[in-house]
């Protein structure tokens, strides 16, 4: 019996919830030792018991199990039939037996399985898994599963699972020597480690089986059957994750073939990492490809798992790593073939361009772009492409060279480049693409690192993350002309701060440093040593300058004809003669910066000059002009800081004088090279360089002409002081005396220069009274004072940012405001206008070379000149013609006005067409009309020529004065004065008007005869009147005197004509009686009216115009009386006197009398009048509680405060 | 040839707005000159004011085309965009698809185009949204809807239809006696 007793398990069922587990072991006591006793009791949701069971252990013999169940087993207890069965071992039972047997069989010797596997193969003769003479295929005997594979090993049979799918491949080595390829589709013949890259060698000949041993085995044709179980599902899953989140099309613009894609590097993260997302977490990340064999990892798993033999698991890995190379490159031609659906934005712009609208396929055909190509327009045609609107372009091709990748396939753009490169650009190529980004930065500040968000959303596999910052991004390219360069941007880019354009110049500087270098070397060279004055020379010529500003202009002149070396000798000179300058280092340096990049640009353009006499003429459209520009743009950078920085400079003159002639010539030289790029720039600048103008090409024909010599002496010294004072002027607003000074200066100026240009408009007039026949660039040294020009050179440019955006206009508005106002307030347009100028002064040292003004000219000859479009334009080139490209003789506009009138003729000829015109126009603006309630969008249309032709209408800023004799100029005050007055009488006049209100009211209470009632109340109603009096508790004791008298009156007047009142007094007593018949319903609900008229009035004291409480007060007296007619207040009593007297001239048809009668009969009916007032009713109601409310809390607010 | 009237010019600008929304403005307002929609055998011609002007001479039962066709009013009043009108569209559309150049055959048939010949597409695009469909190499193919979105196209499995097609430059030849 003891020996049979063991641990058993007992479940209990059907057990009483009530019962516990102290009884349940009671009973069961007598069988056996009871421990660990459980109950379980089910409940449903309400928590009510449904079920209860127990479990417990107990130490007990079969025999007493027996007998325990049988006497137990269905048997009732407490309401419940007991169920017993054996259990199962209690779960925490058995894990501590488990883990104790664990235990135990640590202790133990383990014997491994490996090594009986082999002693069991041994015992039936395989040695080393090899059995002697064994055909591939047999069995080894008492070995399930233990085959003879091909080559004589012995190898299990496996079952695997194939991936994806549930189904279990059985793989027999014996059967097929490709069950890696059964397991990996992807693996084809070719990939196979071909047999010089074996680690290891087979010996054998040329048939199959030795072939085949080598591993080269024929092409593995997949049986079809088999082929299900593959997973297929990786070729779809490749499908999915493929498409390619382009976040930006912009940024993969150029990546149209699939090379290049793959040859950035971010793209192809973006694959994997799309690809890693997507393919599932069983992959074996290989450490060294992790990234790109990660989409081909998860088939080799299974592959490894063939044999466990080192041998072949080395063959195989090798085999693996062929595969995942091999795989590699599958993967992506699939992608090529299926799936790589590229997303672009909406500013994806093509390659190719419909034949018509060219201009504006780009961007939308948006006007802003076509008005940025025109200031572009001189570009040669390849280095369009980079400045073509497209700063997108220019992007992209920035990411690439960044990214320095090594494309097999390089889009023609890039060839194209490189072609550039290599023919002389050097830097050129790069300098666009860095200032087209600055201008974006200035122009949208975040767009540049939004494009990099941008980017590195699209690097991320997550798609939406890159389409949303993508939509963001455009979403915002919208609201900014990202897209022009010109005004805009440059406006922006002056409005930075200092650092800023620290910066700018810093990058711009670096840019260029090495070329400069480069080239420094061969400026040396190049550089002719004909500068006809030392450099100590030019410096005590401008120290004298400084010393006197008016008599020294033959000085002055000799400084401006030496400025060219000028500059090279305050360079040499700079350091041992620091004192005097007393110049910065750090000024210097920048100095000697900007003479590096002059002097590069020098040797570039003598290049470009060269050039271009290579190519032809007419088909060239200015290359040097362009490349000039391409080079302007990054070198006008420094040039700001500079500028920025002289205002700050404390007024040492020596130090201004001496740099603004040199800003003179360099904007001068700007202006000459390029005029397109100038447009940029505001009046002021403009001013400037037609000051500059002249003076340059004086230094450049001063040495050969000494002729003329007098005249642009003044015209130089003159510009030049005038210059120098609008920059004194600007910069040191603070400084008020010598803004004066200044001023009278600039005044001085301005009345010389008028002289000369009626001058030089004499001068003109003769040569061209003298020039019939055309002469060609002969004379080009001849120069007149280029006053003229320089007028021109204004002129044009005010058309042009007059023709510009308006946002340009309002900038060159402003700047003109500022202009006007004597430019003393240095504005932000001004110092805009101050950095332009800077900026286009970067060209300064160009004008060093004679050969550079030269080929500047060329340039400028190409150049479309804008004054040259249109009608007018035609009609000013042939103009023009007939002096060649005489640089004295250019038309300009000025020309064309003497034209004006046969202009205007031969538009009434033309007038039988415009009837047409109109009409198409008509339609055209229906049609717009239209569209705009299609699209609901504000289409405008574009302004009629003839208005455009008006605003461009030239202008003359700089010879703008203020004039207060003019009336026009009456739009330069500033009207602060009147319209105040204008207010202050209004308001005047309407508190007037309030108080003429109560006048009106006193008029309608002459009108109400309110004392009808006690003229006849007084003959027959007196005691009615009475008690409405006595209703009427606001009447005071006066009104009651005066309305006694009034009866008193009255009843004369009844006496006097009681024939005529006969039906009046008729009409009234029986009024009367009406009255009396519901007097007190009335007059209650009068009361009430009453009450809320003067709460109305309570609401309006909260008001806090006083006289608009006056007048509302007085209204509501009206409205009072005239909602409760009898009432009679104060200030009407006042009145009466004059009344009473009228009382006693009764006429015969007397307006009182008629209209008296009225007053007591009810203008509407009384159920109408009730149901208004409980309508208003409420709702007053409601408006006071709210107040009420409001009040309250105001209250408790100010209490808490 | 006559102006179009205020429903037609509704219509037709509701069916040019669905590919180049409201781009249309530059059609109408452009720079260079004045350009204007004529009505001529229920078709509407995108012409300019010179020429517009020469055609006058015409007389009306022997003029047979004239401008550009943007399309064609239907019995019913609807407008049908034609292929003429490509030239005139393709660079302002708003919404573009790139077939691959495997696919580019099949849509010039007259085919839909399928996901698998999708080879870029605007990102944003709605459904039934009117684009554009261009050669991998940017040459502008046709018209058509988008079938799917942007969003969906890159679920969608490869057979299934990513645009309709509507208009290709196959109708040159296809219908070449119907194009004027």
């Amino acid at each position: 019996m003891e020996q049979s007793r063991s641990m058993k398990r007992l479940y209990v069922g059907g057990l009483n919830h009530s019962i516990s587990q102290t009884e349940l072991q009671q009973r069961f006591e007598k069988f056996g030792d009871v421990s660990d006793v459980d109950i379980v009791t089910r409940k449903d949701e309400q928590g009510d018991p449904v079920k209860t069971f127990g479990y417990l252990n107990i130490n007990i013999s079969e025999t007493e199990l027996r007998k325990c169940v049988s006497i137990l087993n269905k048997t009732k207890w407490k309401g419940g039939t007991l169920q017993i069965e054996l259990a199962k071992e209690s779960f925490l039972h058995r894990l501590a037996e488990e883990r104790q047997q664990a235990a135990e069989k640590k202790r133990t010797p383990r014997v491994d399985r490996t090594t009986h596997l082999v002693e069991s193969l041994k015992k039936v003769g395989v040695e080393n898994f090899h059995m002697k003479a064994a055909v591939p295929g047999t069995e080894v005997p008492d070995h399930k599963d233990w085959v003879v594979s091909k080559f004589g090993r012995v190898l299990p049979v496996l079952r695997l699972k194939t991936q994806g799918n549930n189904k279990i491949v059985k793989c027999d080595p014996s059967k097929h020597c490709h069950n890696i390829k059964r397991l990996d589709p992807s693996v084809d013949s070719e990939n196979v480690t071909p047999v010089s890259k074996l680690t290891w060698q087979v010996a054998g000949g040329d048939d199959e089986i030795s072939k085949k041993r080598r591993g080269e085995f024929p092409a593995y044709k997949v049986q079809p059957k088999k082929k299900r179980c593959t997973p297929s599902n990786g070729a779809k899953r490749f499908e999915d994750s493929d498409v390619e989140v382009a976040g930006s099309a912009r940024a993969y613009k150029h990546f149209e073939d699939q090379d290049i894609k793959r040859g950035s590097p971010s793209e192809l993260n973006c694959y994997i990492s799309s690809r890693n997302s997507v393919s599932r977490g069983n992959e074996q990340p290989s450490t060294s490809k992790r990234q790109t064999a990660a989409a081909v990892q998860p088939r080799q798993k299974p592959v490894c798992l063939f044999d466990g033999d080192l041998d072949s698991e080395d063959e195989i890995r090798m085999m693996v790593a062929q595969e995942n190379r091999k795989n590699k490159v599958t993967v992506n031609c699939n992608v090529e073939e299926l799936g790589d659906l590229e997303v672009v934005g909406d500013e994806f712009s093509l390659k190719y361009t419909t034949h018509w609208a060219h201009q504006k396929a780009k961007g939308g055909g948006s006007k802003k772009m076509s008005e940025r190509k025109q200031s572009l327009k001189d570009l040669e045609p390849d280095s369009r492409e980079y400045d073509s609107a497209d700063t997108d372009e220019i992007l992209t091709f920035n990411n690439k060279t960044e990214s320095s990748l090594k494309k097999t396939q390089k889009d023609p753009e890039m060839v194209k480049s490189e072609g550039q490169n290599g023919c002389d650009a050097g830097p050129s190529k790069k300098t666009p693409t860095i200032k087209v980004k600055k201008t974006e930065c200035g122009s949208n500040g975040k767009s540049v690192s939004l494009n990099s968000v941008r980017e590195s959303g699209s690097d991320d596999d997550s798609d939406d993350s890159g389409s949303c910052v993508d939509s963001d991004y455009e979403a915002m390219m919208q609201n900014c002309y990202r897209l022009e360069l010109s005004l805009a941007d440059l406006e922006q880019l002056a409005k930075k701060s200092a650092e800023t354009s620290e910066e700018d110049s810093g990058e711009s500087s670096s840019v260029l440093k090495a070329p400069q270098h480069v080239l420094k070397v061969a400026k040396s060279q190049i550089l002719p040593p004909a500068k006809n004055s030392t450099p100590e020379a030019i410096l005590a010529a401008i120290l004298k300058d400084s010393s006197d500003d008016y008599d020294g202009g033959k000085r002055k002149k000799k400084k401006t004809a030496a400025i060219l070396p000028a500059f090279k000798g305050t360079k040499t000179l700079a350091e041992p003669e620091n004192r005097e300058e007393k110049t910065n280092s750090a000024q210097q340096q920048k100095r000697k910066q900007e003479q590096e990049v002059s002097k590069d640009e020098a040797v570039k353009k003598q290049k470009t000059s060269i050039i271009q006499e290579q190519k032809a003429l007419s088909s060239s459209s200015s290359e040097s002009s362009s490349s000039e520009e391409e080079e302007e743009m990054p070198v006008s950078k420094p040039p700001p800081f500079k500028g920025l920085k002289s205002p700050v400079e404390p007024a040492s003159q020596n130090l201004c004088q001496e740099k603004k002639p040199a800003s003179e010539s360099r904007s001068g030289s700007s202006s000459n090279s390029s005029s397109d790029s100038e447009e940029g720039s505001s009046d002021e600048e403009t001013e400037a360089q037609g000051k500059g103008t002249p003076k340059i090409e004086r230094t450049k024909t001063a040495p050969a002409k000494s002729g003329q010599s007098l005249e642009s002496k003044d015209a130089s010294k003159k510009a030049w002081e005038s210059k120098k004072a609008q920059g004194v002027l600007s910069s040191k607003p603070e400084n008020v005396r010598k803004h004066q000074q200044d001023n009278e200066k600039r005044l001085a100026a301005l009345q010389q220069r008028q002289n000369e240009a009626e001058e030089q408009k004499k001068l003109i007039q003769g040569a061209l009274s003298k020039l019939d026949t055309p002469e060609t660039s002969t004379s080009k040294h001849i120069l007149f004072d280029s006053e003229e020009e320089s007028d021109r050179e204004s002129r044009q440019t005010d058309e042009k940012t007059e023709s510009c955006s308006e946002m340009k206009k309002s900038l060159f508005e402003e700047s003109e405001e500022s202009s006007d106002e004597d430019q003393g307030i240095p504005n932000k347009a001004e110092l805009g206008a101050k950095e332009f100028k800077n900026k286009a002064a970067g060209k300064l040292f160009e004008s060093e070379d004679d050969e550079d003004a030269h080929s500047e000219e060329d340039g400028e000859r190409f150049q479309i000149k804008p004054q040259y479009e249109g009608k007018a334009g035609k009609k000013l080139m042939e103009l023009q013609s007939r002096f060649g490209r005489d640089e004295r003789f250019r038309m300009d506009s000025r020309f064309l006005e003497s034209d004006n009138e046969e202009f205007d003729n031969t538009e009434e000829i033309m007038k039988p067409n415009t009837a047409e015109e109109e009409e198409l126009a008509e339609e055209k603006k229906k049609n717009l009309e239209i569209l705009q309630n299609l699209l609901h969008i504000n289409v405008q249309t574009a302004e009629p020529s003839k208005e455009t032709a008006k605003k461009k209408t030239f202008r003359d800023v700089t010879a703008l004065h203020y004039d207060p004799t003019r009336e026009e100029h009456a739009a330069f005050e500033t009207k602060i004065e009147e319209p105040k007055k204008e207010s202050k009488a209004e308001r005047r006049r309407n508190r007037e008007e309030a108080e003429k209100l109560p006048e009106v009211s006193k008029e309608i209470y002459y009108d109400v005869a309110v004392d009808f009632k006690e003229v006849f109340s007084s003959t027959k109603t007196k005691v009615e009147d009475k008690a409405e009096i006595a209703w009427d508790q606001e009447v005071d004791e006066v009104s009651d005197m005066d309305t006694a008298a009034e009866s008193q009156a009255a009843q004369h007047a009844f006496n006097f004509l009681s024939d005529t009142t006969a039906e009046n007094e008729q009409s009234a007593g029986f009024k009367f009686s009406f009255f009396g018949d519901d007097p007190v319903d009335e007059i209650h609900e009068k009361e009430d009216l009453y009450k809320i008229e003067s709460l109305k009035s309570a609401k309006i004291t909260w008001q806090e115009d006083q006289r608009f409480q006056d007048s509302s007060s007085e209204e509501e007296e009206d409205e009072q009386e005239s909602g409760e007619k009898t009432q009679i207040t104060t200030t009407d009593n006042e009145t009466l006197p004059g009344k009473k007297m009228n009382f006693f001239f009764f006429l015969k048809d007397d307006e009182r009398l008629k209209e008296g009668p009225k007053m007591f009969c009810r203008s509407i009916n009384l159920e109408e009048e009730r149901e208004r007032w409980e309508d208003s009713r409420s709702l007053l109601i409601e408006e006071y509680r709210k107040r009420h409310k409001d009040a309250r809390r105001k209250f408790k607010a100010k209490q808490r405060n | 040839m006559r102006p179009l009237t205020d429903e037609e010019t509704k219509t037709m600008f509701e069916k040019l707005s669905k590919y180049i929304g409201d781009n249309i403005k530059l059609l109408v307002d452009r720079p260079d000159g004045t350009y204007c929609f004529r009505l001529h055998n229920d078709r509407v011609y995108y012409l300019s004011e010179k020429i517009l002007k020469l055609a006058t001479n015409i007389s009306r039962n022997k003029l047979v085309s004239l401008g550009t066709c943007f399309g064609k009013f239907t019995k019913t009043l609807k407008f049908r965009l034609h292929i003429t009108a490509l030239d005139y569209l393709a660079p302002y559309a708003k919404y573009k698809v790139w077939v691959k150049p495997g696919a580019e055959q099949s849509y010039l048939y007259g085919n839909h185009i399928l996901k698998s010949g999708l080879g870029r597409i605007t990102e944003n695009t709605a459904q039934y949204q009117g684009v554009v469909v261009y050669s991998m190499a940017d040459v502008p193919l046709g018209f058509g809807v988008a079938a799917k979105t942007t969003q969906e196209c890159r679920k969608v499995d490869p057979m299934a239809i990513v645009v309709f097609h509507q208009v290709d430059i196959g109708e040159y030849i296809r219908s070449e006696d119907t194009l004027t």
